[in-house]
Parts: structure tokens; C-alpha cells; sequence
């Protein structure tokens, strides 16, 4: 799916374009990385797939240089405490699913990965809404539980952003 | 005795099956889904700490701010040292794939160097933190940042003593078993990419937030 975004001037100048042989022909626009089916279905071993693939990595350790910068830049600004959360796991989920979609190669996994990760996730995502949820339970019912939000023990809903960061 | 010394005499001829071609009902080879199996395991025992971090960050009145007591800049580096790592593990994968071997090493090479530059940046955090006399008993901020730091410490340790078994078995592994031998190093990726994906969450949240 990638591969038509990337563009061919894109590999003059990079030093792993020829990695590991003789130059080859420019690439052709019609091989389908999946008609060949030599080992791992999911894996073409074609010399000009492979090199494709080698590009596309470059391409997302650039992206990825990029979003650490700017999740650093971002921290510099010191934003209030909810937006600076919400910023800095935005772009770490970006980052995170570029290693998982590229470097893992989940873009093009078999179905029996994805079916355990789909149990993975939902269990990792239990154990995350739990404190959640135990932290707003716990304000709501015990107004002393809940020592950041000064003095206010009626809230309702926790101002989660606000909590546990406070000066 | 003599069954055991039988099997030992064997051992050599012992096919273990679907190291290189996919199994049919799983659609692929069994150390792929090994190592996926593990990382399923793996991110429990990290998300528990994430949890633990939630918990006791959510809950405590008062929490420091990792910019303002942790070095940003030395773990900026090493989230580019991480990442670039692991980048170098799927150009070693890749070249495999192609047939070269000196360069698949070279990669691997790189790869093991990096883990080692990431774990001596860390060690010179901590010892700066230790001489301040800053420890994981000192609060919840250094507990839960010496904890997840440290189990992430072990995971690149771990990874870089495979990459380093994985450069000085090349040679006879890529000649006998060329496809085996590449795989091992596409399922030791993936664990070494599982290591970056970690610290690329562990970076902002206990650094910069």
C-alpha cells in the first residue's frame, strides 16, 4: 500500500539502495510483492522487494527522528499537565505504530497474529481502565481520597488532567 | 540408557519442523509465533507497570516533573540511538534476505553497539542519580522510574546477548542453514522492535511529562 507513495528520486543518494549486490534495473511498477510465495507467505525475497523494503525502512526511521523531535519540542512549551499528557501519547502512539506497522511488519501479518494481539490489547487495556477507574470510584465515594483537587470534595467527575501533577 | 544414548547419536538428524516454512494451520513458521506469543506476555508484565505508574500518579497530591530531575537531552539521545537500532536489525534482516552475508553481520554488528551505547548513557543517568543520592526508595517518581527503566535495562541486555550469539554463529548457522538462520533474526527483531516500542512510551512519560 505503500509503495506507490514512495517516490523514485527518493533513493539517489541513499547509500543502502544497492545493499548487498550488484545495481540493479530501476524497480518495475507492476511486481506485486505478493505473488511469490517462496517461505513465509508474508515475506517477498525478491531482490527489488526487498529493496523496496529497505527504502520504506529509511523512510520511518525519518519519520520517527521527526516525531521524537517534536515530542521533545512539545515538552519544552510546558503546556498544562492534561494537554501535555494527551499530546505526548498522541505522538508516542503514532511513533509505536509506525514500529509495529513497519519494522513488525503488521501491515501484512497472518490472521493468527492479529488474533492474539486483539487478546493482548484487550487485556493490556483492562489493566490501564482499572486505576482509572478505581481513582474516579474512589473520589467520588471518598472526598478525602482525591488530595489535588483542593478543598472541592462534592466534584463529581475527577478533572483526571489536573490530578496528581499539581505544585 | 540405551534409548538415551540413542536419541544422542541421532540428535543431528532430528528435523525440528516448520522452522522455515509456515505450518499450515497457523500460516506461519513456529519461532514467529513463538516470539509473538512472548511479546503477548511481555506486554502484560510492562503494562502492569504502566498501570502501577497510573495509579500511583493519579493518586499521589504531589509528582515530579521528569524534565525538571531527569536528563532530557541524554534520553533523547537514546531514544534516536534505540530507534536507528532498530533500524539496523531489519537492514541485517534484509540483507540476509539478499544473500550477503558480510553486510547482514555488519548490521548486526551496529545493532549490538547500539544496545551497548543505550545501556551506557543509562548507567551514567543512574550514577549521576545514585551520587545525589536519589534511589528507588527515595519516592513513588524514582520507584516507578528505576523499575520500568531498569526491566527495560534487562530487556536490551537480553537482546544485545542474542545479537551477539546470533554474529558469532553466522558463519556456520548462514552456511548450513541459511533460511533458519534468517528467520532467527527476523524473530529476534521482532523482540528487539517490542524494546524500542517500549521505550518510546517510556521516554515521554517519564521524561517529559
Amino acid at each position: 500500500m505503500t509503495d506507490t507513495a514512495i517516490p523514485h528520486d527518493h533513493s539517489h543518494g541513499n547509500p543502502n539502495q544497492h545493499a548487498g549486490g550488484p545495481p540493479r534495473e530501476p524497480l518495475s511498477e507492476s511486481e506485486h510483492p505478493t505473488h511469490h510465495h517462496d517461505h513465509d507467505p508474508a515475506h517477498d525475497n525478491s531482490p527489488d522487494a526487498v529493496r523496496r523494503e529497505i527504502r520504506r525502512y529509511l523512510m520511518v526511521f525519518g519519520a520517527l527522528a521527526v516525531l521524537t523531535i517534536i515530542t521533545v519540542a512539545i515538552s519544552q512549551l510546558h503546556l498544562p499537565t492534561h494537554q501535555a499528557i494527551l499530546l505526548a501519547l498522541a505522538v508516542a502512539i503514532v511513533k509505536g505504530s509506525l514500529v509495529a506497522a513497519f519494522f513488525m511488519h503488521l501491515l501484512s501479518e497472518r490472521k493468527l497474529i492479529y488474533a492474539v494481539l486483539v487478546l493482548t490489547v484487550f487485556f493490556f487495556g483492562m489493566m490501564l481502565w482499572g486505576p482509572w477507574h478505581h481513582r474516579n470510584n474512589a473520589a467520588e465515594s471518598w472526598p478525602g481520597y482525591d488530595q489535588s483537587s483542593k478543598g472541592a470534595p462534592t466534584t463529581s467527575t475527577a478533572p483526571h488532567g489536573s490530578t496528581g501533577s499539581g505544585h | 540408557m540405551d534409548a538415551h544414548a540413542h536419541a544422542a547419536d541421532d540428535h543431528h538428524e532430528i528435523e525440528i519442523p516448520y522452522t522455515v516454512h509456515p505450518r499450515p494451520d497457523t500460516g506461519v513458521y513456529n519461532g514467529k509465533l513463538g516470539i509473538w506469543l512472548f511479546l503477548a506476555s511481555e506486554v502484560m508484565l510492562f503494562g502492569a507497570l504502566f498501570s502501577t505508574l497510573i495509579l500511583l500518579r493519579t493518586s499521589a497530591p504531589v509528582w515530579l516533573h521528569g524534565w525538571q530531575v531527569l536528563n532530557v537531552p541524554l534520553a533523547t539521545l537514546n531514544t534516536f540511538i534505540l530507534i536507528g537500532s532498530s533500524v539496523t536489525v531489519v537492514l541485517a534482516w534484509a540483507n540476509l534476505r539478499l544473500g550477503n552475508l558480510k553486510k547482514g553481520k555488519i548490521f548486526l554488528l551496529l545493532t549490538l553497539l547500539c544496545g551497548l551505547g543505550f545501556m551506557v548513557i543509562k548507567s551514567i543517568e543512574y550514577g549521576t542519580k545514585f551520587s545525589h543520592h536519589l534511589y528507588p526508595s527515595t519516592n513513588n517518581f524514582y520507584a516507578t522510574y528505576y523499575v520500568m527503566t531498569g526491566l527495560h535495562g534487562l530487556h536490551v541486555l537480553g537482546g544485545m546477548v542474542v545479537f551477539a550469539y546470533l554474529l558469532l554463529t553466522a558463519d556456520k548457522w548462514y552456511a548450513e542453514k541459511r533460511d533458519q538462520y534468517t528467520n532467527r533474526v527476523e524473530v529476534t527483531g521482532l523482540y528487539w522492535h517490542f524494546v524500542d516500542l517500549v521505550w518510546i512510551f517510556l521516554f515521554p512519560i517519564l521524561y517529559l511529562l
